[in-house]
């Protein structure tokens, strides 16, 4: 292998725990079936086709807990079979619809196979549990699959309780265990947020390496030599791996980047909201709130509302074509640094999971061709993982990466700002209680370790980050203050009533219902 | 009853505001009071109404503190402009019905006394405290006895490298708070230290009476280490640290060799140098007689500079002046 440089890429793949069995249909459990069926079963398909066709590749994805947990529930697997059902039988109407239409008529069919495809995909071959695919290609040595904070937790507000730090680790690692059959090797560390010292944390738990933002290893102590073209360890014998902004900006920014394309499809006309009401009625919220169905019949065309219809044989073009650019992009700067730095430089471009396929349908598509192309056309580039470039180059710098997170200005003002900062007191309020239980509770068995669990459960559910990032977007608010507001609360009436010793079993069994996430949780981490 | 009221002292009514659960009552102005005391005691309309006039403008003025913008190269808005399904995208209005009706709230206090500090950022943090009933009763007794001629305070100590006796601070500076407010936002100024602050009254001789101790935290180094390690040693880590991406995401390596030779440039008109400008190649150095001064603290200063030819035959040096404000936008 004469490659000069390694290319890392991760796909960070994330959604809350959302699933809300008391009601039938439920808005925020679209996040999930979306994701799957603009996500992760289209990069599961490209998958197969490398395999199928001999294509070697080397990619990187987390999958944090409760997406995890969320595709191996079987309440939700059934509710996306259905909801995907209704999608096939959408795109038939619309087959029928435009009949005089051809430039809608073909999308429609384009539509239709793609759901069907997709529900062979999830119902056939991976018998509706599709983190059987990703283990596969894992056990390939094809995919290295990352976990995370075991709800998502920012780990840097968490300073001052970090018991709850290990908490979000261990449960994380446990349940990895579950899932995949094996311990992980690596950890997305929710948002890149990252304060030094919590890589110890990693190391008693057996991780290896982490993924940092470009100035969490160029602000390390001492300066990192390579800056963010080769990892380094920390003091804990850990590695942290920087991410490099030039290869990120090409994919990330709204306008330069390559999502922006005219030629790729528009996000936001959907039929969800562009049919006739009466029509489109049965596949939206049944109380007749217009939602995204998924089906989407334009390009993006340009600033302005005439939008034009989708190609998509022009847009695939398009995505062969900035695959080819990336790669070019990624060969100049390679070239220039592997002269510099004496020494292959490792590029790590990492990127939220939806925003392929889900935000940038042509997404999955342009992976496709810039890992085939790589294949077989680099003579610079190898694809590589955190674990087999540390296989191949273990000799690395020691520094104590900074506090930092991949989050806007760099650091914890998206979590830490006017519209989420109430929620702290609460949150550390409950880890310390949880740490007073989990402490004086040690030998519990029965009905109070069951509440112990439930406990620790609604703990961590309210520290998803996604809560304080939605209050900060303005988008679901509601919602995000009430699941804070709830599992506090449940939390809340679980402590009193263990330190009490009166437990209500028909409202604990409640909750243990909802709130199912980790049904082996340790809660005695948090002593 | 309206009348009862205006009969009362601005003291008074603010007791009795406090009384009816209305936060920070001495933000209003005397008018205010009543109608707030007036709505608190109508059940059907809400306690909380939002501050007006004078009241408005002095919790603006404190958001305006609170609420900075810090301006930065790295690290600004690296955040993806795409952010996944539930991040955004729908419409606002699109979120199922509540699971449960509110039907109780979290507890506005624990009923316990203390503060806890959390770093946002390397310039700023987060403070939030809580005051046990018996606490808020001898705070009060200690206001009336200084007849109002007391103020609260956050006083931050700088603790870097020390174990803290209270006297030992490398230094301190007192913030005004609200103590209502129970959380504010603390700026420092300085990065890569340790702080922790105390909550307390100030009396006007000048007396600290402790509340509450935070706990230390340390604030992260904004720029690259001053630390080498001679083993990693790189000739030039301003390139390694610009081709990473240091100075922003908005360069590529390329932009940033031309970046390079026009500030040069721009260093040698502006300075009336007599430099040939053919004799500038890209590989011309600034070489500033501290380069980690591109990190420096807030407020202006002068940096020495030396522009070096890339023949490495001639040289200039030129003075510039830098200021540094991240408060501000």
């Amino acid at each position: 292998m004469d490659k000069i440089a390694y290319l890392l890429l991760v796909l960070h793949a994330h959604l809350p725990f959302v699933r809300h069995p008391e009601h039938e249909d439920f808005l925020e459990e679209d996040w999930l079936y979306e994701a799957i069926t603009e996500t992760y079963i289209p990069l599961i398909e490209i998958f197969d086709r490398f395999l199928e066709e001999n294509i070697d590749f080397r990619l990187t994805m987390s999958i944090t807990p409760p997406l995890a947990f969320m595709l191996t529930d079987s309440l939700l697997q059934n509710r996306y079979l259905k909801h995907l059902d209704r999608l096939i039988e959408l795109s038939e109407k619309e087959i029928e619809r435009t009949k005089q239409q051809p430039e809608f008529n073909r999308l429609a069919r384009m539509y239709f196979e793609n759901f069907r495809k997709a529900r062979f995909t999830f119902a056939e071959k991976y018998n509706r549990n599709i983190t059987t695919a990703f283990k596969k290609y894992q056990d390939l040595g094809k995919l290295d699959i990352l976990t995370c904070g075991a709800t998502h937790g920012y780990l840097p507000l968490m300073e001052t309780t970090r018991h709850s730090v290990r908490a979000q680790i261990k449960v994380a690692v446990d349940h990895y265990e579950s899932v995949f059959g094996r311990p992980p090797r690596g950890i997305w560390l929710p948002e890149c947020g990252y304060n030094p010292g919590d890589d110890k944390i990693l190391q008693e738990f057996g991780i290896r390496y982490f993924f940092l933002d470009t100035h969490g290893i160029l602000h390390g102590t001492p300066r990192p030599k390579y800056g963010v073209f080769a990892p380094v360890y920390c003091p804990s014998g850990v590695a942290a791996f920087g991410r490099d902004l030039e290869s990120s900006k090409q994919v990330w920014s709204a306008q330069g980047g390559y999502p922006g394309d005219y030629f790729y499809r528009e996000f936001y006309r959907d039929l969800g909201y562009d049919l006739d009401y009466e029509y489109v009625k049965p596949y939206i919220h049944p109380d007749g709130i217009r939602v995204m169905t998924g089906m989407k019949y334009y390009r993006i065309t340009g600033a302005t509302d005439q939008k034009q219809p989708y190609l998509p044989d022009r847009a695939r073009e398009k995505a062969a074509e900035h695959a080819g650019n990336f790669m070019f992009n990624r060969e100049k700067q390679v070239e220039y640094l592997y002269t510099r730095l004496g020494r292959k430089p490792l590029i790590v471009a990492p990127y939220d999971a939806e925003l392929f396929g889900h935000w940038w349908y042509e997404g999955p598509q342009w992976l496709d061709f810039l890992v085939r192309k790589i294949a077989c056309d680099s003579k610079l580039i190898q694809l590589t993982t955190a674990h087999d470039y540390l296989k191949e180059n273990p000799n690395n710098q020691v520094v104590t990466p900074s506090f930092s997170s991949w989050g806007w200005k760099g650091y914890s003002e998206y979590w830490l700002e006017g519209s989420n900062d109430w929620i702290y007191r609460h949150l550390h309020q409950a880890s310390h209680r949880m740490h007073e239980l989990a402490g004086n509770f040690k030998n519990a068995n029965g009905l109070v370790e069951r509440a112990l669990k439930q406990a620790a459960r609604e703990l961590l559910l309210a520290e998803s980050s996604d809560w304080a990032f939605i209050m900060k977007t303005g988008t679901v608010v509601d919602y995000a203050c009430r699941r804070v507001k709830d599992h506090i609360l449940r939390f809340t009436r679980l402590y009193e009533e263990i330190k009490r010793g009166s437990i209500d079993e028909t409202w604990l069994s409640e909750i243990e219902s909802k709130d199912n996430i980790f049904p082996d949780i340790d809660f005695r981490i948090y002593d | 009853m309206a009348k009862d009221l205006e009969s009362l002292s601005k003291k008074e009514l603010i007791q009795l505001a406090r009384k009816k659960g209305i936060k920070m009552p001495y933000l209003y102005r005397k008018n205010e009071l009543i109608r707030l005391i007036k709505k608190a005691d109508n059940p059907s309309s809400p306690r909380f109404v939002k501050p007006r006039g004078r009241a408005a403008r002095r919790l603006n003025a404190r958001k305006r503190r609170s609420v900075q913008k810090i301006k930065k190269t790295l690290a600004a808005s690296t955040h993806p402009d795409y952010e996944s399904s539930y991040h955004g995208g729908r419409s606002e209005t699109v979120a199922s019905p509540l699971t449960s009706p509110s039907s109780s709230e979290l507890p506005y206090s624990y009923n316990e006394t203390k503060i806890v500090l959390m770093a946002r950022d390397p310039y700023w943090a987060f403070a939030y405290w809580d005051i046990s009933e018996v606490t808020t009763k001898k705070v009060y007794a200690l206001m009336k006895q200084h007849d109002s001629h007391i103020k609260s305070i956050l006083r931050v100590y700088d603790v870097t490298d020390i174990v803290f006796d209270g006297k030992n601070a490398h230094r301190s500076f007192d913030v005004d708070v609200f103590l209502e407010a129970r959380n504010w936002y603390v700026h420092f100024g300085v990065s890569d230290r340790s702080y922790l602050v105390d909550l307390g009254l100030l009396d006007s001789q000048g007396h600290f009476y402790l509340i509450a101790r935070s706990n230390v935290i340390k604030t992260a180094h904004d720029g690259p280490s001053d630390i080498v390690d001679e083993t990693w040693m790189d000739v030039d880590f301003d390139e390694i640290y610009a081709l990473s991406g240091g100075f922003g995401m908005g360069l590529s390596s390329k932009d940033l060799k031309q970046r390079k030779k026009k500030l040069v440039e721009q260093l040698l008109s502006a300075s009336g140098s007599s430099f040939p400008s053919g004799a500038l190649s890209s590989s011309a150095r600034i070489s500033g007689e501290k380069k980690k001064d591109f990190f420096h603290p807030e407020g202006e200063k002068s940096l020495p500079v030396e522009i070096i030819s890339g023949d490495k035959n001639s040289s200039e040096h030129v003075l510039v002046r830098v200021k540094k404000d991240t408060a501000s936008d």
